[in-house]
């Protein structure tokens, strides 16, 4: 009995670790300590097929935070480029360190969470240089909060990386709002702000960092993240399509 | 009165000596060679070189370039002795060409060829009025030779200078620059991607005018727009980029055609074009990746390269490419980058369809901005006039004769109006063209500028399409060193390494010869003479006479 009671726990604890090493949002903490610049990227694969490559849907995965809080946005949008336009899109997206290089092969970068941020080094540095080159940083407050967690040191780490005045209100007359479908008000609301959950407010204007008179960080505290977040099949229950604004950034991101 | 007789005669005689001892000295004279480190112990010792005391020889023992006002003094003092000069370290040559033709705003060419020691390295600049432009070190090949060109974009219309310096020498060249304005491209692209996003954000950002086509929606409407080259479209553009998987139709393809020939426009055709043989291109494409490094660039100068960095990108690398084209780059044995001539414009196909890695990637921002808007520069500068005028030296002295040569495209050969020059003080001279017969299409005048200044030449009834700077003669010692081994060798001397030029002029220099004693003979001459005559007078005083 003795025996078999030793195995049970042997058994129980090795499958504790094995759940503890295999659950997403348990790893341990990137060796950075302090990054001067951002992270080399080694040689890819060979691209593969003929033709541009498919639009890929990558969503960074931070080291603070709850990277992982919308994991249905991704294909819904990917669900909703493919259905209006005529983009190819790759049929899932993609998860990517914000410390890694790999961030830098994908130029749409999508990030969201509920809890507060904070970037390290490495992720600072591989941001800074993102947005400079071109890339398009999609940030989500999915707790639609003003006075979240997460708005607040996102929008603080944003300003630290890219400048204090840097991040702007958007004017609803920007082109992301004629990208594809046109949106003559601005930002769609969403029903999360007219419920009046979360901070109870409208937003009327998205912020943004322009590069060179271009977007380069996109931050949101309309919760799209939660919005977008069902699954695609459950679109055709909806009156309007209210993904139609994440087909507009996408676009957008692949033409300006 | 015999004693004071005797000194009146030697008083004479003393003076007399005094007055002839330079004459002796000059002709006969066993002074040291007077030695010169630069220009200005010249200065310093010229009165003593050009009038007077002439030495045995002359010995400028500096390794830098002359100056002209040096090779004026050494000039005139080798007419009195012989000059050895020291050669300079590494004998380097510079020659310049200027660029064929510039416009405004867009890439144009600065060519340059060295010439020195074998295995040497140098360092070329190139500098305008507004500073340093570029630079870049060259090792001179095994024959002591090397070539290459700066890129420039001249800002803005009228004559322009461009100096080129190579190991301390100088050369000045100068071209016309027409009018023109920042390049209007038409990018096709299909649907977006990646890289239509970039190479539209480069130009842009180069300050090119972008128009893009977009094929966005499943029948919807959408605001970005879309649709075809067609004429109208390509009649207010200069270049048009097809992307890679652009659908191209066949009208749309014979548009392009048609105005690239025919009107002047510059056609790109990115990746797996199938309409890359219609345009003389290349047209078997294979897909593969191509890495940065492998890829080895023979561009022309007015194009420019992507940096060998380790990025991998999609390609469709083409094969054998057809007479009349040229191949700017290569990897693993397939082109990458073709160029050719289209009627009365100009052709490309590049195989690499995601440059935008360099950018994202590899973070070289501005070098991909550079090799997009160099690339349809090239493409928006095709000559549309069929008239050229070339001139080989565009500044050069007064009074040196000038060559002016006109290419003619075979429809306007045969009807060339003359060439009007106006000179520098609005003088108008009138050229006529004599035909080359050994080369068709080629017709030649010359003249010699009298006044220094700038010369504009236009044909007649039209614009100025070229121009030419007549210089006061030597003005910073472009070909000191020539003028100063020619000055060497009609003396008598001659050009010597800076290590024998010692000792091969203390070998000429007379045995004891030193350079001269401090107290100087006629000096001590003048002194007896004072001596004496005082003596004489004293002597006249005590025996009372008046």
């Amino acid at each position: 009995m003795r025996t078999a009671a030793s195995v049970r726990r042997a058994a129980l604890a090795a499958a504790l670790v094995a759940l503890a090493l295999a659950a997403p949002g348990v790893r341990s903490a990137p060796s950075v300590a302090a990054a001067r610049g951002p992270a080399a990227l080694p040689a890819q694969a060979a691209p593969a097929g003929r033709g541009p490559e498919a639009f890929t849907f990558a969503t960074a995965r931070y080291e603070s935070g709850n990277w992982d809080s919308a994991p249905l946005v991704p294909t819904n949008i990917l669900h909703s480029v493919a259905q209006y336009t005529a983009i190819p899109v790759a049929s899932q997206g993609v998860l990517v360190d914000l410390s890694s290089p790999e961030i830098f092969r994908f130029p749409y970068l999508f990030l969201t969470g509920h809890l507060p941020l904070r970037f390290n080094p490495q992720e600072n540095a591989n941001l800074k240089a993102y947005v400079e080159r071109g890339g398009l940083l999609h940030v989500e407050d999915h707790s639609h909060d003003v006075d979240g967690g997460f708005h607040k040191t996102a929008v603080a780490e944003l300003r630290r990386i890219f400048g204090a005045n840097a991040l702007r209100p958007i004017p609803n007359t920007h082109e992301l709002y004629r990208s594809f479908f046109l949106f003559p008000d601005g930002p769609p609301t969403t029903s999360h702000e007219l419920n009046g959950w979360g901070d109870g407010l409208v937003h009327e204007n998205l912020l943004g960092v322009e590069v060179n008179g271009r977007l380069g960080v996109l931050y949101s505290n309309k919760d799209y993240a939660s919005e977008w977040n069902y699954h695609a099949r459950n679109k055709r229950f909806q009156s309007v399509d209210n993904t139609r604004f994440g087909v507009n950034i996408v676009v957008y991101a692949l033409t300006r | 009165m015999k004693a004071a007789a005797a000194l009146r005669v030697l008083v004479l005689s003393l003076l007399v000596a005094a007055l002839a001892l330079p004459v002796w000295r000059t002709r006969t004279g066993p002074l040291a060679p007077a030695w010169l480190g630069d220009a200005k112990a010249l200065e310093g010792r010229s009165d003593s070189l050009l009038v007077g005391r002439a030495p045995p020889a002359i010995a400028r023992a500096s390794t830098d370039a002359p100056t002209a006002r040096e090779l004026e003094l050494l000039a005139a003092a080798s007419r009195r002795a012989p000059l050895y000069a020291a050669l300079p370290r590494t004998p380097v040559s510079v020659g310049v060409q200027p660029p064929a033709r510039a416009l405004s705003g867009r890439a144009a060419a600065v060519g340059f060829r060295v010439r020195g020691a074998p295995g040497d390295s140098v360092r070329v600049r190139v500098a305008d009025e507004s500073g340093m432009l570029d630079s870049v070190s060259v090792r001179l090949d095994a024959s002591g030779g090397a070539s290459g060109a700066f890129r420039v974009r001249p800002p803005r219309a009228g004559w322009r200078e461009w100096i080129v310096d190579a190991g301390g020498r100088t050369v000045r060249t100068g071209a016309w620059v027409d009018s023109a304005g920042a390049p209007r491209v038409l990018v096709r692209a299909g649907f977006p991607h990646w890289e239509s996003k970039f190479v539209v954000r480069a130009l842009e950002e180069s300050g090119a005018i972008v128009e893009t086509g977009f094929d966005l929606g499943r029948g919807q409407s959408v605001a970005a727009g879309g649709g075809a080259a067609t004429p109208d479209r390509l009649a207010r553009t200069d270049a048009a980029v097809v992307l890679d998987a652009t659908p191209v139709a066949e009208a749309e393809r014979r548009a392009l055609a048609e105005w690239a020939s025919a009107r002047g426009g510059g056609v790109l055709l990115v990746g797996g074009q199938g309409a890359a043989g219609a345009f003389g291109l290349a047209a078997d494409a294979q897909s593969r990746a191509v890495d940065g490094p492998a890829v080895a660039w023979t561009l022309p100068p007015e194009l420019a390269a992507l940096p060998a960095d380790r990025v991998r990108s999609a390609a469709a690398v083409f094969g054998a490419v057809r007479p009349g084209t040229a191949v700017g780059a290569t990897a693993g044995g397939g082109g990458v980058l073709a160029l050719r001539p289209l009627g009365r414009g100009r052709a490309a196909a590049l195989a690499l369809t995601e440059t935008w890695r360099w950018r994202m990637e590899a973070g070289r921002l501005a070098e991909h901005r550079e090799f997009w808007r160099a690339l349809v520069d090239w493409l928006a500068s095709a000559p549309r006039d069929p008239l050229s005028i070339q001139l080989p030296e565009p500044v050069a002295p007064a009074g040196a004769r000038r060559e002016l040569i006109v290419y003619a495209a075979p429809d306007a050969a045969g009807a060339v109006p003359a060439l009007v020059v106006r000179g520098p003080d609005n003088h108008v001279d009138t050229l006529a063209l004599a035909a080359d017969p050994a080369r068709p299409g080629v017709l030649r005048a010359a003249m010699v500028p009298a006044d220094t200044g700038l010369y504009t030449v236009a044909f007649a009834g039209r614009a100025t399409s070229a121009a030419f700077r007549a210089t006061a003669g030597t003005g910073a010692a472009e070909d000191g060193w020539a003028r100063l081994a020619m000055i060497a060798g009609s003396s008598g001397g001659r050009m010597l390494p800076a290590d024998s030029l010692r000792g091969v002029v203390q070998r000429l220099a007379p045995a004891g010869a030193s350079e001269g004693s401090r107290l100087p003979l006629a000096a001590l001459l003048f002194g007896a003479v004072l001596l004496a005559a005082a003596a004489e007078w004293a002597i006249r005083r005590l025996r009372g006479a008046a």
